[in-house]
């Protein structure tokens, strides 16, 4: 069994795995997002290791199938935190409108900022160079809009263990491609090490959001409550 | 590379290695942040803390009435519960962060407080089944 294969299958093996968290009893409505998010995310594994074998690992058919599923998949996750967000929101007397039209403002400003700066200072646009900017600058906003939104969690006191697990899962998620692509940016010689550590931080993050879904609520003894707390 | 420059990668580089411990600790400590506090102040009302607040006596309190029901009810206490302790109360002792290191180990009685509540109400539940 080839390297890639096998990562391929652990990946695969984890995203199912936490697919099949999501149809666990006592899961609110934040489930159906998640599991979106996570088909997305198989699908994308299966696109690009088929991408993989049929167009080998230089070509220009992975990059697109690579860099372009990959985004749709951080993309898609950002609108999962955007949607925990508005459940954390909904129980508490605050409100937030247009959190989703904000969200999308912010990705295709980010997105249309990092080509014009990748067009005008290397003067065109190769899918490596776009992609590998995109990915570090989409991982970095993940990182630091799940940690906003935990530290919001934390002001308005919202609870459950599952919902603060899971957004602290894609904070981990997101971080952990930030530093791969951060370190790949500064030291290029990384990049041989990125092959690697891009599917494991991904196989992590897949085993980090089944296990936040799938461990139920600490036992509560009765007539103890929760200020307010968000099913997830 | 953040906006194709190197300065701005290691900037993103060291900010999400700090984001990234972050969450580290917090998907750790979670359920600490989660307890119901309120549950200190009943075993106070109850007379089973002291009615003056002192915070490393309280939990060494809850901790050994916990050892000692705890087995009985099936009931695992965390290992590392009690090494956080210890590291609040060296800098408790050292005064860091006085306030924060004051609220955590508030939150770390409550949180061991609810343990204790649990473990009572198994040990009604085993002693009388009818319940």
């Amino acid at each position: 069994m080839s390297v890639s294969l096998t990562i391929w299958l652990s990946v695969c093996s984890a995203t199912t795995i936490a697919i099949a968290t999501t149809w666990r009893r006592g899961l609110g409505e934040v489930r159906y997002f998640v599991r979106w998010y996570l088909l997305a995310a198989l699908a994308e594994d299966c696109a690009t290791h088929f991408a993989l074998l049929r167009f080998g690992y230089r070509s220009a058919e992975y990059k697109y199938v690579y860099f372009g599923a990959d985004l749709a998949v951080v993309v898609i996750g950002f609108f999962v935190l955007a949607r925990l967000v508005e459940l954390a929101f909904e129980k508490s007397s605050l409100r937030l409108p247009g959190v989703r039209a904000i969200a999308l403002l912010v990705f295709t400003g980010l997105a249309i900022c990092s080509a014009v700066v990748v067009y005008m200072l290397r003067g065109g646009l190769s899918t490596g160079t776009l992609g590998l900017e995109l990915e570090q600058n989409f991982s970095f906003l993940g990182m630091v809009l799940a940690i906003v939104l935990f530290a919001v969690i934390n002001v308005i006191q919202v609870e459950g263990v599952r919902f603060r697990r899971l957004v602290l899962s894609f904070s981990l998620l997101y971080g952990a491609g930030a530093i791969i692509y951060s370190l790949t940016a500064i030291v290029p010689q990384f990049r041989e090490v990125t092959t690697y550590a891009v599917p494991i931080t991904s196989l992590a993050g897949m085993l980090l959001i089944a296990y936040s879904l799938w461990v139920p609520e600490p036992e509560m003894a009765p007539g103890l409550t929760r200020r307010f707390e968000v099913a997830a | 590379m953040i906006f194709d420059s190197e300065w701005a990668s290691v900037g993103a580089l060291i900010f999400a290695v700090f984001g990234f411990g972050y969450a580290v600790l917090a998907f750790a400590h979670v359920r600490i942040d989660n307890c119901d506090m309120k549950e200190l102040a009943r075993l106070r009302a109850e007379g089973i803390l002291p009615e003056k607040v002192e915070l490393i006596r309280d939990f060494m309190a809850i901790h050994r009435k916990l050892d000692e029901i705890a087995p009985a009810v099936y009931l695992r206490q965390e290992f590392w519960i009690q090494v956080y302790f210890q590291v609040l109360r060296f800098a408790h002792w050292m005064e860091w962060r006085a306030r924060f290191v004051e609220r955590e180990l508030t939150k770390l009685s409550a949180y061991q407080a609810n343990h204790y509540r649990t473990a009572m109400i198994r040990m009604e539940r085993l002693q009388n089944p009818a319940l």
